[in-house]
């Protein structure tokens, strides 16, 4: 019974993680994300982690995606157009399908720890979850806890530096794109990105 | 559950507390300071953080050494036991990296001064964030936190790459660095959840049990998770074949910050290297001495052909983490207690010695360079030794180091990483070391040719470098001969590193 259950869960996890990278409009993969958040929840449910499983659908699923798709909707995104990289869209896809596939065939024989009760949160189930889950992040996780504040800080201050408008970013465009010709008129190197400074990293 | 922290607790983490509150108060007095003010305020304000830090560094580490009197006693409370390593090896990595953030911090003054609009708040406060990612990463007992300081010092090293936004190379080498390096996280993170899946546990064994026990061998996920691991570990210490983001990447961004990224980086890695060891598949253990030996071809084969000292010096680096991988054969290949001990001290005096001598060469490119945006190639260093003797000597220096010739550092560096290498019984590795270091010694004499040997350009101009960077520089310079005249002065203090 459970294992159907998982195949078909799982395989969505994927299929909608797989959604969120190729479909071309943002908000369209918040959406399937998530849909790969439901799943998650789903074989977390499976495992017996209830608590874990509804913490997932409050935080992530709730309030974080609601984020995404306001900062989706608040940035001003022009339709993409489709771009053309033969040789990575090829050569990419075949080899990581080739990992997988070979992952796929080598994971089912090997043990796994956690299923059998040796993981380091396996008593986290049951109507004590919270306690559990509360005992192991605040305490044997504390510093990794507050080291993650801090990777959250680097973060949202690398963003802000990144996307700050200095002078305007119609400016710091057009200086980008001169500096790219004077380059160009130098050497003969294929232009790198355009545009990737201020807007592709406000995305 | 005991929650509480001790004092002891507290004085393990007290770099990493001074570095993060440091940060905090360059972000905040950031704020309120005018565009003037800012240059007088805080370039000061973090030299002072980062000393302090390097000084609670250095009181650790003696305070962890055998003989001296411990207060109140060295063991960590209940909470901080299981994920934190409060040893010597962590209090010289934490040395090692406040010494490159602050040296870092001193080259980059007087280049920043240079740009339109200094951003000295962001700039600073990011090189605040690197060594508090690069110390917990080195100290950290268990794999979860280490991902957390991989992740902060590689996020504000994307960023520092990346800051000149009107430099379509910087962008460029921004965007590489940051896919490439979110790619390898999304790797080392796989590692874990298979090692978790088959291990039940995130925890790195002990660095005694290395020498106690040899390396048992990991089985079935936690093997493949070990395996997986280490590509992202590889990738970020750039080795080859892992190593293709690193020429790029390092002329693109901004001088100082490679050189940040050069040694910072390639030491966190290191560090993790071996306290992961335990970690590596058992099955694909030789293949540590064919990496080493394909870094070594690869990083030489692809500096010969370089006319760009940024791009010479990112494939140098490649060799570099090349000859420290064949002291690690030791450890992962070796027999017994005394290889692995020999090996740890040979990659760590080999750590500090490279940082010492790629932090004086790039801070010399980062000198010559500024302004003038153009890339620094030989051609830009001909004639340096009557333009500007000073300049030119440290960037000799540097280069003999790193070519490994005798009064200089480089040289015992070499000598210990092969000859653990040997006694371990890794002598293609060496031997093909060995070779490699003669062929790198090619393009390292080309840059004494152009600086000594050949006339400078007419209209050069060498502009006047600060006093912090020149002291940097001078200090630098003194410590490849200091220590490669006497290099027991480096080699004594690492004695204490316990297995």
């Amino acid at each position: 019974m459970a294992l159907p259950v998982f195949l078909i869960l799982a395989a969505g996890a994927v299929f909608f993680a797989a959604n969120v990278v190729l479909r071309r409009n943002p908000a369209e993969c918040a959406v399937h994300l998530v849909g790969s958040f439901f799943c998650l929840a789903g074989i977390y449910l499976m495992i017996g982690f209830p608590f874990l499983a509804a913490l997932q659908l409050l935080v992530y699923a709730g309030a974080i995606m609601v984020l995404f798709l306001f900062v989706i909707m608040l940035l001003d995104l022009r339709r993409e157009e489709p771009r053309e990289n033969p040789r990575i869209s090829t050569i990419a896809p075949l080899a990581m399908g080739l990992l997988f596939g070979l992952l796929a065939v080598v994971l089912p024989d090997m043990p796994v720890a956690v299923a059998t009760g040796r993981g380091a949160v396996a008593g986290a189930g049951g109507a004590e979850g919270g306690k559990e889950l509360a005992n192991y992040l605040f305490g044997r996780h504390l510093l990794t806890f507050e080291a993650t504040s801090l990777l959250l800080l680097a973060g949202i201050f690398g963003v802000v530096v990144l996307a700050k408008r200095r002078t305007s970013r119609k400016a710091d465009l057009e200086r980008l794109l001169e500096n790219i010709e004077a380059e160009s008129r130098t050497e003969r190197k294929e232009p790198p990105l355009v545009g990737a400074g201020s807007e592709g990293v406000a995305s | 559950m005991d929650f509480r922290l001790t004092t002891t607790d507290l004085h393990a983490l007290l770099p990493l507390v001074i570095l993060s509150a440091g940060a905090c108060l360059v972000l905040l007095i950031d704020l309120f300071l005018r565009e003037e003010a800012r240059s007088r305020v805080l370039p000061p304000l973090t030299s002072l953080i980062l000393l302090g830090a390097l000084g609670a560094g250095i009181e650790q580490y003696i305070s962890l050494s055998p003989g001296s009197f411990r207060f109140p006693s060295e063991r960590l409370g209940p909470l901080l036991t299981p994920i934190w390593r409060h040893q010597v090896f962590t209090a010289v990595g934490a040395i090692l990296l406040c010494g490159i953030a602050l040296a870092v911090h001193w080259i980059s003054t007087s280049w920043l001064r240079e740009e339109d609009r200094p951003a000295y708040g962001e700039y600073q406060c990011l090189l605040l964030l690197f060594p508090i990612g690069t110390i917990l990463l080195i100290g950290a007992r268990n794999l979860m936190l280490a991902f957390v300081g991989l992740e902060i010092f590689s996020v504000a090293l994307y960023v520092l790459t990346a800051m000149r936004r009107t430099r379509s190379r910087a962008v460029e080498a921004g965007l590489k660095y940051f896919l490439l390096g979110a790619f390898a996280a999304a790797i080392f993170l796989y590692g874990s959840a298979l090692i978790y899946a088959g291990k039940g546990t995130l925890d790195l064994p002990d660095l005694g049990a290395i020498s106690r026990e040899g390396l048992p061998a990991p089985v079935g996920l936690a093997a493949l998770g070990g395996g997986i691991l280490f590509l992202a570990l590889f990738f970020k210490a750039s080795v080859a074949p892992f190593h293709m983001w690193t020429p790029d990447v390092y002329q693109g961004a901004p001088t100082p910050i490679t050189a940040l990224m050069s040694t910072g980086t390639k030491t966190a890695a290191f560090f993790l290297l071996i306290t992961a060891a335990r970690l590596f598949p058992h099955e694909i253990l030789p293949l540590i001495p064919i990496l080493a030996i394909v870094s070594i071809l690869v990083g030489n084969a692809g500096a010969l052909r370089q006319t760009d000292l940024k791009r010479l010096l990112a494939y140098s680096g490649v060799a570099h983490a090349g000859y420290l991988l064949v002291a690690y054969c030791a450890i992962a290949l070796g027999q017994g207690h005394q290889d692995a001990h020999t090996a740890i001290r040979a990659i760590l005096y080999y750590l500090a010695v490279y940082g010492i001598t790629n932090l004086a060469a790039f801070g010399v490119l980062a000198w010559l360079e500024r302004r003038e945006e153009s890339v620094l190639t030989f051609e830009g260093i001909r004639g340096l030794g009557r333009r500007n003797p000073f300049c030119a000597a440290v960037l000799a220096l540097a280069a003999l180091s790193l070519a490994g010739i005798p009064p200089t550092a480089g040289f015992w560096a070499k000598y210990q990483v092969f000859a653990a290498a040997l006694s371990a019984g890794q002598t293609t590795a060496a031997v093909v070391g060995i070779l490699g270091s003669v062929v790198g010694l090619y393009y390292y004499l080309r840059i004494l040719v152009a600086l000594y040997f050949e006339p400078a350009p007419e209209e050069a101009r060498i502009p006047a470098a600060g006093f912090a960077g020149a002291l940097t520089l001078g200090l630098s310079g003194a410590a490849i001969l200091l220590f490669g005249i006497f290099p027991s002065l480096l080699v004594d203090p690492l004695i204490h590193i316990r297995l």
